[in-house]
């Protein structure tokens, strides 16, 4: 927790008492499985006798790291994928030896001074468990999330058939519905998202990377914003050894997952790929608050693509998230894309050339994105990233090489377009208070000048790969100065419900 | 670092930006020598662009004066070396014990060596 502070990350600690993870015993210690214990994980008096010592013991060492006590742990987990609050869901007829035992886990980590939120993470869209949307039962927590793994959480993918059906390689699964029957009050939540797939015993060496790569990446991350997703956990971003003993017999020694981060610490195409986004959604602030005002295929006159409006309430702002309406279809399709903006019903690009969908991808496009003192009124390339600079704004836009995009400034009548490198594909409209810039991306990076001394960089994806915004402190909260925001879940443990 | 031009509010947001290594771990900025220090890692010797404060008298990449090519505002562009150059202790001799008599040509398997299992 201390070294995750210096380098500037916050934590949702996750103590168990059972963990999974595909761990020794699930993180249990073995003297616990004799059968002495009962069947574990209810609220049998000799289980609870068994894990109270260790839960106050870990309570206590977390809690001067908590963030009400000036520490990086924001989220303290309950348990782990643990259905079983309902002997019948639709009658809402509790099971007392789940929901009790949960309900001891929660009241002796209070006890023990954790008042950060309290959360869960549900194995599956089944259980409708520990919601305070969904009933005001024992066990309840203050935000429960969805693990999710679409493309298989093991390179046998029969092992997940049970949970997503029969297995189709990019085939995306719709959490929307569930989520405004679940916890429509609380954040869209996935605390564990699919970050690669554990190699079982007989497993193909190297692991089963193809299905959930560099494309995975692109396609999936941004088909959960889609669906109003607003925190994403990614399992794993990092796997790497399982030393020792410490797994469990259903993987051998490498946790290497194919995820982002190789288990020999390399980066690969699908970490740059996953960074593209992140960096988005950290300079993206109002897509911290949005409702989901329309979805479907009526957003542009291309039927194989469908579009979600994310739109924020307070500000205007709206992401379009487009991508196949199929979402495992990997043709190319151009369109053009009717948007809502502070100027009136647009539909863009309004100069240049479509926008386009190549393969298994999706894109976010922003309307009335704010960046210091300008606005992108639209843009039809990806926002990658921006920062302030002596006063002065640099904007970074991706697009794929050979692909068109097309932005509009407004609101600062100095944005006047000085200067762009090298290009004869740049065209520039000039407005009384903005411009617009019609564009083929070439491949690097071309800068464009503004006679107020800001800059819009416009990158190739490999350029972009090699983009970094590294901050100057080690506050996560970069650039966002203002104190966290979450909505919904710190006030609503003080409201009775 | 708040804006010093009249008439504009923007509050610097205290990132740089950085293209073209293959991973950047940190950025410290020494205000009174105006350098900044960038570490991270790199493949092989490369020219870097860093957008950062426009009056820097150096940028430093992992300890080392990155020399600037050009400097157009904000705007830097500076050669970074690759990784040195290091030798690989060899590793041996090498200790094991075999622990899997059972994949041996030969292995018979004899049940009275293998005590039941007692409890489920």
């Amino acid at each position: 927790m201390t070294l995750a502070k210096e380098i500037g990350l916050y934590i949702i600690i996750r103590p168990g008492p059972y963990v999974n993870a595909e761990a020794n015993a699930g993180g249990f210690p073995l003297w616990l499985t004799t059968g002495e214990y009962g069947e574990l994980r209810n609220s049998d008096e000799r289980y609870t006798e068994a894990w109270t010592p260790y839960w106050e013991e870990i309570s206590g060492i977390i809690k001067p790291h908590l963030i009400t006590n000036g520490g990086n742990v924001i989220i303290f987990q309950i348990e782990n994928e643990l259905n079983g609050q309902w002997e019948d869901i639709d009658d809402r007829i509790l099971y007392p030896p789940i929901a009790d035992y949960m309900q001891l886990l929660q009241d002796s980590a209070r006890e023990s001074g954790i008042d950060v939120p309290l959360a869960h993470n549900a194995p599956n869209m089944n259980g409708f468990s520990w919601s305070r949307d969904f009933s005001n039962a024992t066990g309840n927590v203050d935000v429960v999330g969805l693990d999710s793994y679409p493309s298989c959480w093991s390179c046998n993918i029969s092992e997940c058939t049970g949970t997503n059906g029969e297995y189709v390689p990019y085939q995306t699964i719709e959490y929307y519905t569930y989520f405004t029957i679940q916890s429509p009050t609380q954040p869209n939540f996935m605390p564990e998202f699919q970050g690669g797939s554990y190699n079982p015993w007989g497993g193909p060496e190297g692991g089963c990377p193809t299905d959930i790569g560099v494309d995975f990446a692109n396609l999936f991350y941004r088909d959960l914003i889609y669906q109003r997703v607003s925190a994403i956990s990614l399992y794993m971003l990092f796997g790497g050894t399982n030393w020792g003993h410490s797994a469990c017999p259903v993987v051998a020694s490498s946790y290497d997952y194919s995820s982002p981060v190789s288990e020999d610490r390399s980066l690969w195409d699908k970490f740059y790929e996953t960074k593209l986004l992140s960096l988005f959604t950290r300079v993206a602030h109002d897509l911290t608050h949005t409702n989901r005002v329309g979805n479907g295929t009526m957003y542009t006159g291309n039927k194989a693509i469908t579009t979600a409006e994310l739109r924020n309430p307070e500000t205007g702002a709206a992401f379009y998230v487009v991508r196949h309406a199929t979402s495992s279809s990997n043709t190319r399709e151009t369109f053009r894309l009717d948007v809502d903006t502070s100027e009136g019903q647009l539909t863009v690009p309004q100069f240049g050339n479509h926008i386009t969908i190549n393969g298994h991808q999706a894109k976010i496009l922003v309307t009335d994105f704010t960046f210091g003192d300008k606005t992108l009124l639209y843009s039809t390339a990806e926002v990658l990233s921006y920062a302030i600079i002596d006063g002065k704004e640099v904007l970074a836009l991706w697009l794929p090489e050979g692909e068109s995009g097309e932005f509009m400034i407004k609101g600062d009548p100095r944005a006047k377009v000085l200067r762009v490198a090298d290009d004869s594909s740049v065209s520039v409209h000039q407005r009384n208070d903005g411009f617009a810039i019609s564009y083929t991306q070439t491949s690097g990076m071309s800068m464009i000048q503004l006679g107020d001394g800001a800059r819009i960089l416009l990158l190739d994806r490999e350029t972009a790969y090699r983009f970094w915004v590294p901050s100057l402190d080690n506050d996560p909260m970069v650039p966002e100065n203002n104190t966290s925001r979450f909505y919904g879940i710190q006030s609503s443990r003080e409201e009775p419900n | 670092m708040v804006s010093n031009h009249p008439g504009r509010s923007l509050t610097d947001i205290p990132v740089v930006l950085v293209e073209g290594p293959y991973l950047v771990r940190s950025a410290i900025y020494d205000k009174k020598k105006k350098v900044l220090h960038l570490t991270g890692d790199e493949e092989d010797a490369r020219t870097i662009t860093v957008f950062g404060p426009k009056n820097l008298c150096s940028i430093t990449w992992n300890g080392q004066k990155a020399p600037v090519e050009s400097h157009n505002g904000n705007m830097y562009v500076v050669s970074t070396e690759g990784p040195g150059e290091f030798e690989l202790p060899s590793l041996g001799r090498w200790k094991w014990a075999d622990s899997l008599p059972e994949i041996q040509e030969g292995y018979k398997v004899n049940y009275k060596a293998w005590v039941g299992e007692l409890r489920s």
